[in-house]
């Protein structure tokens, strides 16, 4: 037989520990204590911030009431309170805590220093506890109205349950809930959360609402799907509000914010029961975002169940948790009468791209879902052949076919021969045909390439964004120009850059055309609508930029006259015509004598050639194999005069590169089927390889709809994958 | 891609239906209100079936007798053998099932309501899992699939049957898919 044991009665400061321990099992039990004190004293702003998930270093500085001096002897013994009396206040409870443990049990485990004042205080008061007693004297010092809690070393004379604790990274994932499910109910308090010595991770602005809240902690796809829930039952005593996502929403872990008179609670019948709803309407395993705070009569409610009092029992649940189900059953059916389509101006995956090409390049392995299917750098037979039947047009009149050849400057093409891989693309012949109608000013143009274009990026393979900054600056460093503001220029264009799109833009793989001003291109496992005319504009401008001083010609084997263009331009835009301002003709003329005195830097610097008689003799080359649109020559020249800035060196050449840009890029709408055919030729042969391999995307193209994403394979796959 | 293109009104919006997603909602729905008039499951009588079941089961089932007679259950008990003679419509279906299928089906149902009452406090769901898979992949079964051509007047009666429906922007497993890709075109200036 045994000896029956000694029953002895446990030192105070065992039992103290024992329960410290039940109360305080993780950082973040703690931390929910701290915000209920702070609640309970009526702060509006509450600044936590966390060293090593909190096991380090926790502090929670609030602006509530403060604790009286004359109390803070007594504060962090166990059972001292402000908030509870009788054990009949128990029943009807309404202020967070009521035990009076919290700041006790913290003490036992951790070493906790206090900084507090009240209003009526001239100065603040600072304590240090141990064992729930004070440590050292109470110092006064200076200090905001309000309290600031330190709690460092927590469970430092608990080693197994520091140790159970597994990562401070876990241990923080914690805190972020409490804090986000306490920012999110307590809306009209500002939260704010930070690492010591780092940036702020959550922070809410006081008197905010519910949705913005969440949208601050939980993003915006969660907070755009939200549906109010408002439900009052005078029977069963309760009244609940909240907001959950509707079916439209659907997410692998769920968030389920439950508050029953104010506290955070677990429920998992509750829970259960609300999944269940949701499991009708969302895919498998797929669970909602929701939030709801339930009122009840106090008395119903038993809130001393658990020591973290995480979880509560009340009256009625069957039938309280009937009514919720319902309710948000009605709503999610409710909401079904329409939905809202956003629109996508933006690029969803801007930002990320370079992480999906490092992960499709790595040569792990490769899920269907992404596995890109076609090589960017494979070519079509038909490049080589231009795709509209021109000969017959042109055959007509004879007369005007010409033969137009690229004129470099003497001095500049010694300097190509140095550099053949330029040479071989400047030395190209292109033979143009014209056919000018002068009748009724309106020109169709045709184009005749004689060779198979050298728009070599056929040995390409991936291409980093990083790159193509060098391959710019190798081509051009051939001619240095020696102007600043052109430099500025270039400057703006590169920081301006956004090197995700030029990742994006220079893997293109080219599907097909829309129309004259769209396209589809691929890149990786994504698809693209691009708005060609504004990405072609941005282009040019670069090229004129970049080429500046280095443009090749193209020679009009019949000089325009500049007046007649003049007064094309003005009278198509005759409608505004402002008779007080004199006669066409008259204007006309002046606009002549006008550009024909700027003719030396034009040809100088844009290539742009002149005669003294007040002749078009030749337009800037901007990329081998194209010419613009003639149809829009004349508004061009009229918008050169109107539109550049001539008196300011950088903005004349802005000004004049942007307007010499948008004619540029302007295709021809004809929809007859020959120029649409050699629009999209264009297109896909001459402006989307140079986009390829030249173009710097501005930041702003993520945003205003020039690229669009429409499809992502995995996407898709997530869709048509079922059953 | 298997959607069908509309534009009905030329607005600027291209609206791409999934046809398989589109016509399996609609048959959701209107089974699901042959199937459950809101409060309860229609019932169909079966020839007996019978099987063992514990005591404790029994006690959670014989207390509830109520709530079970609305997901279409009909059984007597004798010892502690349950004989079903009624189950559900929408376990045995509008079209031909096996008659296993059938059976473990409604034995699942027996045993999901029986812990529903034990661990959620006899808060038992209105859609039953066990009920709500066979509603789902009969529907899904006899559904239009992807490649099937669709005439002209399929389409149109498929999308307004479509608009008619409770929650349209759902197919019956929850993707949300039937309005596949909404894209704004800008107008061309």
């Amino acid at each position: 037989m045994c000896e029956p044991g000694v029953i002895r009665k446990l030192d105070e400061e065992v039992v103290n520990r024992i329960a410290a321990g039940e109360i305080i099992q993780r950082p973040a039990n703690a931390l929910k204590e701290l915000i209920e004190n702070s609640l309970d004293a009526k702060a509006n702003n509450i600044v936590v911030t966390v060293k090593a998930g909190g096991l380090k270093y926790l502090q929670i500085q609030d602006n509530g009431t403060g604790i009286r001096s004359e109390h803070l002897d007594i504060v962090c013994e166990r059972f001292t309170t402000s908030k509870l009396r009788e054990y009949e206040d128990l029943q009807a409870i309404t202020t967070y805590g009521f035990r009076g443990e919290a700041l006790a049990s913290i003490s036992h485990i951790a070493h906790l220093t206090m900084l507090t004042k009240t209003a009526g205080d001239k100065c603040a008061y600072k304590v240090s506890y141990e064992n729930s007693k004070l440590k050292g004297p109470i110092k006064p010092c200076a200090g905001n109205t309000g309290t600031q809690i330190t709690v460092e070393d927590l469970f430092y004379n608990v080693i197994a349950r520091k140790r159970a604790l597994r990562s401070p990274n876990e241990e923080y994932t914690h805190i972020m809930e409490v804090v986000g499910g306490y920012a999110v109910h307590n809306s009209h308090v500002g939260f704010t959360l930070k690492k010591f010595g780092e940036k702020t991770d959550i922070k809410t602005p006081i008197n905010s609402s519910v949705i913005e809240n969440v949208r601050i902690i939980h993003g915006n796809a969660i907070a755009r799907e939200l549906l109010e829930i408002e439900l009052n039952d005078d029977q069963l005593k309760m009244s609940v509000k909240g907001y959950v996502t509707n079916v439209n929403y659907s997410n692998k872990k769920g968030t389920m914010l439950l508050f029953i008179n104010h506290r955070l609670v677990d429920c998992q019948t509750m829970k259960k029961a609300i999944d269940s709803v949701y499991s009708t309407y969302l895919p498998k395993n797929a669970r909602a975002f929701v939030y709801l705070s339930i009122e009840l009569n106090p008395k119903n409610v038993d809130v001393n169940v658990h020591p973290t009092k995480h979880e509560v029992q009340f009256l009625y649940e069957e039938q309280i948790i009937d009514k919720i189900k319902c309710c948000i059953e009605a709503k999610l059916l409710s909401c079904n009468s329409s939905r809202v389509m956003y629109t996508q101006a933006r690029l969803p995956g801007a930002t990320s791209v370079e992480e999906i090409v490092k992960k499709t390049t790595d040569g792990a392995k490769v899920y269907a879902k992404d596995l890109v299917r076609v090589d960017s750098d494979t070519q079509k037979i038909d490049k080589f052949f231009q795709a509209a039947p021109k000969a017959i047009k042109s055959n007509d009149k004879t007369g005007n076919n010409m033969e137009e050849t690229d004129i470099f400057e003497d001095d500049k093409t010694t300097e190509i021969d140095k550099l053949p891989v330029v040479v071989s693309e400047s030395n190209e012949e292109i033979e143009n045909s014209m056919i000018i109608d002068e009748g009724n000013g309106k020109t169709i143009e045709k184009d005749k390439w004689e060779s198979n274009l050298n728009v070599n990026q056929a040995n390409l393979s991936y291409v980093d964004p990083k790159e193509s900054f060098k391959t710019r600056t190798f081509k051009y460093e051939r001619v240095e120009t020696k102007l600043t503001s052109v430099k500025q220029l270039r400057l703006d264009v590169e920081n301006n850059c956004n090197m995700n799109l030029r990742e994006l833009l220079a893997n293109l793989i080219f599907i097909a055309c829309i129309d004259c001003h769209k396209a589809l291109i691929q890149h990786s496992t994504k698809l693209y609508l691009c708005d060609t005319t504004r990405l072609a504009e941005e282009l040019f401008y670069e090229t004129l930029l970049y080429d500046f001083q280095n443009l090749g010609l193209i020679k009009l084997s019949d000089p325009l006259p500049l007046e007649e263009l003049f007064v094309l331009g003005l009278s198509s835009q005759e409608s505004e015509w402002n008779s007080e301002l004199g006669g066409m003709r008259d204007i006309a003329k002046q606009m002549t004598s006008f550009i024909v005195g700027k003719k030396a830097m034009l040809l100088e610097y844009f290539s742009v050639e002149l005669s003294s008689e007040g002749e078009l003799l030749a337009l800037p080359l901007l990329l081998d194999g194209y010419t613009p649109f003639m149809g829009a020559l004349p508004t061009y020249l009229v918008r050169l005069v109107t539109e550049v800035n001539w008196d300011n060196e950088k903005q004349c050449f802005e000004t004049f590169s942007r307007q010499t840009a948008i004619f540029y890029s302007q295709p021809n709408t004809d929809s007859c089927s020959d120029v649409a055919k050699s629009e999209q030729w264009k297109q896909e042969y001459v402006i989307y390889p140079a986009i390829r391999k030249y173009f710097l995307p501005p930041t702003s193209f993520v945003h205003n709809g020039a690229i669009v994403q429409i499809a992502n394979l995995s996407d898709l796959y997530k869709v048509f994958e079922r059953c | 891609m298997c959607g069908k293109i509309s534009n009905t009104t030329y607005s600027n919006f291209l609206v791409l239906f999934d046809q398989h997603a589109v016509d399996e909602r609609v048959r959701l729905e209107r089974n699901l209100v042959d199937y459950f008039d809101g409060i309860s499951w229609k019932s169909v009588s079966i020839d007996v079936v019978s099987f063992q079941i514990s005591q404790e089961d029994l006690i959670f089932l014989l207390n509830n007798y109520d709530k079970l007679t609305k997901f279409g259950l009909q059984w007597s008990v004798a010892d502690n053998v349950i004989s079903i003679n009624g189950i559900p419509e929408a376990i045995l279906g509008k079209n031909p099932r096996q008659a296993d299928l059938i059976l473990k089906a409604a034995k699942h149902l027996l045993v999901e309501l029986i812990d529903c009452m034990k661990y959620a406090k006899g808060n038992i769901p209105l859609y039953p899992k066990s009920i709500m898979e066979l509603v789902f992949s009969e529907a899904c079964r006899y559904a239009v699939k992807f490649g099937d051509t669709l005439s002209k007047d399929n389409c149109v009666s498929l999308i307004k049957a479509l608009a008619t429906c409770k929650s349209p922007f759902q197919c019956a497993h929850g993707r949300p898919v039937n309005l596949e890709k909404v894209t704004r075109w800008k107008k061309c200036e």
